[in-house]
């Protein structure tokens, strides 16, 4: 399925290319590629500011590593947040936006649509999943929430969450009796007992319980295949006119990823993605932990990724979200990201993931890791 | 045939050529008077070609405008599948549920607070008041007390459409002509014949068009609650299938809710029709 751009986008992408010559006449050793005039960033924004970006592009863009990068070409840099998660996905298949940041599910979905993308790198990780009841609830363990009227929100990312949690404790969606509330509904439906508990994310399920309305009885922490990621995606179309610049992206954010890993920028990591949200820096510290944040902020594509990618996938045809398969071996293209670690020397620096999560070096040379 | 067909003028100018369609359609006895049944169509059948064009040559993309056809062949898959017809099925049950519940106490409201003053005093402020909230507003209330369950949805459906019915019945009454009111009495009719016989014949145009008022409300809020708090419904599968990218189905919703209320106002209009058959023509249309 092909979707050739319309003649009106031809034309405007004509106009900006003379536009393009023209300005560039000057410089008599041009690049062999000049980024476009205008780059466009999308993704789910904030309530409070809807430039904010996340996990390491929203650092890119905050640190001004990716302003740094296209600085001397006159490139204007926007991020655009949007208002729910399906509109961005909307963005990049009406040629809105250039890069996107989405989570599994909703990429796959998006590709699965149709739309020409491709992920080029992943830009968070490692994102928990907590399962909330009410206070003086008979549920103490997973294992309990058989029959239990319990809510999430389809076809989200959390939905992919509850299917791995399921899964992993013997469970399917017919074991319980699945409730679809968004999760501001949840927790005022969980408070009046009208259902038995609601699958959240981090920032849902911490207020909860600081609010007194239910306790945490199951996280993620220690099961990374239950977690969430989100990738970095484009379009095939934006790639084929401009690989240069992608390539640049993916530069800016490899070494957003480098400064985020440097346990002295810790605080000041955790601060700029907690600013002009509605979470607090509490809450992101004790879900982040105590640990190194090397492998929150790992931009590799490791056999993890590739892994919870094909889950997700595995997960989204059953429960028939997903109508088609997409071929990940495709879909995720790699050549940017081994570029950007061979051109900023970073190759070996962050630690590889296996398909479980797990470290695949020995425990021992883990610990020489920052 | 014995009509004579007038010729269009050959001036040709707009008005003659409409005047000339009139008569062909309109006059008793005209040959062509079926083509008014289409007059309505027109714009839906133009929006069906453009929607084709467009997505023959592409102007959106294929992601944010499903061809015609691909919303066909969804339509009938998830008809085969059970699910559209599953979705309809709530839908329908949870809005005539709501919407008799709302009706009947509309009615009682409406007729108690427009035949009596002390009733008025007691009921009306307060209830114009709740009536200014948004039922939306009401959810979060609905939700502590009802939980997410089949009594939301035709609790807010009855809600909803309660609120036009009163009003309208109350001014209805209102707006009865004294001097009706006075024959009635002349007659020496008690209360339950000057109701039957006077009052809610003369306020039945402002009541029934409350009751049809109602069910475009009812019918808004339960689309709206489905989309979130739900697992069933047309609405619910409208949103759904947008946040999974599958816009045919999500065609299908919008095109099966706009229909499914049609057709309710339609049938509205078939019983009005029927109640008001005892009118004179002249009445009906003042």
């Amino acid at each position: 399925m092909t979707v050739s751009p319309s003649p009106w986008i031809r034309h405007f992408l004509a106009v900006l290319l003379a536009g393009l010559i023209l300005s560039g006449g000057a410089a008599v050793s041009a690049p062999a590629e000049r980024p476009p005039a205008v780059i466009r960033f999308g993704g789910p924004g904030s309530s409070q500011q809807n430039q904010k970006m996340w996990g390491l592009l929203e650092v890119a863009r905050a640190k001004g590593f990716l302003a740094q990068e296209f600085s001397a070409d006159h490139t204007e840099l926007q991020y655009i947040g949007f208002m729910t998660v399906p509109m961005v996905g909307e963005a990049l298949a009406s040629n809105s936006v250039d890069f996107a940041g989405q989570g599994e599910l909703i990429a796959l979905l998006a590709r699965g649509s149709g739309t020409d993308t491709h992920m080029i790198l992943p830009i968070s990780r490692l994102e928990n999943a907590y399962l909330v009841v009410p206070l003086n609830s008979p549920i103490h363990s997973l294992e309990d929430i058989r029959g239990k009227r319990i809510a999430y929100m389809r076809g989200a990312y959390i939905h992919i969450q509850t299917l791995r949690i399921l899964t992993d404790h013997g469970l399917t969606e017919r074991d319980i009796r699945p409730v679809n509330l968004e999760p501001a509904s949840a927790a005022t439906v969980l408070a009046s007992g009208g259902i038995d508990g609601t699958f959240v994310g981090t920032y849902i399920a911490l207020p909860m319980r600081d609010r007194k309305i239910g306790t945490i009885i199951y996280d993620t922490h220690s099961a990374p295949r239950e977690t969430a990621q989100t990738g970095l995606i484009t379009r095939q179309s934006f790639i084929d006119q401009h690989p240069k610049t992608t390539q640049r992206v993916v530069n800016a954010l490899v070494r957003a990823a480098r400064w985020a890993s440097d346990p002295a920028n810790r605080d000041e990591l955790i601060s700029l993605w907690v600013y002009g949200t509605d979470r607090s820096l509490a809450e992101a510290r004790e879900d982040l932990g105590d640990g190194p944040l090397l492998h929150h902020t790992s931009p590799l594509i490791d056999e993890f990724i590739v892994s919870q990618y094909r889950n997700t996938q595995e997960h989204a045809l059953a429960a028939g979200l997903l109508r088609k398969p997409v071929d990940i071996d495709h879909w995720i293209d790699r050549r940017f990201l081994d570029e950007a670690l061979k051109e900023e020397q970073l190759t070996s620096f962050w630690p590889a993931l296996d398909a479980t999560g797990k470290l695949r070096e020995a425990p021992a040379t883990a610990k020489a890791a920052p | 045939m014995s009509v004579a067909l007038p010729r269009p003028t050959s001036e040709g100018s707009a008005r003659s050529l409409i005047a000339f369609f009139a008569t062909l359609t309109t006059a008793p006895g005209a040959p062509y008077r079926w083509l008014r049944y289409m007059v309505p169509l027109i714009i839906p059948v133009a929006v069906l070609l453009l929607w084709g064009v467009a997505s023959a040559a592409h102007w959106l993309p294929e992601q944010i405008l499903p061809s015609p056809q691909s919303v066909a062949s969804a339509f009938h898959d998830t008809w085969a599948s059970g699910e559209l017809p599953t979705n309809l099925q709530m839908t329908l049950r949870w809005l005539l549920e709501g919407y008799a519940i709302g009706l009947g106490l509309g009615l009682l409201l409406g007729i108690a607070t427009g035949l009596s003053e002390r009733a008025e005093e007691y009921v009306y402020p307060t209830f114009k008041a709740m009536a200014y909230v948004p039922v939306l507003g009401w959810l979060p209330l609905w939700l502590v007390v009802l939980g997410v369950g089949d009594s939301l949805k035709v609790v807010l459906v009855a809600q909803a459409s309660l609120t036009p019915v009163v009003f309208n019945v109350f001014t209805g009454i209102r707006g009865v002509s004294p001097a009706l009111i006075d024959v009635g009495r002349v007659l020496r009719f008690d209360r339950a014949q000057l109701l039957r016989r006077i009052i809610l014949p003369a306020a039945f145009p402002a009541l029934w068009s409350g009751v049809r008022f109602s069910l475009t409300k009812g019918w808004l809020a339960l689309v709206a609650i489905e989309i979130l708090a739900s697992t069933e419904g047309l609405g619910y599968m409208m949103v759904n299938a947008r946040s999974l990218y599958q816009l045919d189905v999500m065609f299908v919703a919008v095109i099966g809710i706009g229909l499914l209320g049609y057709g309710l106002d339609r049938s509205l209009e078939a019983i009005e029709r029927r109640v008001l058959r005892w009118r004179s023509p002249a009445e009906a249309i003042a």
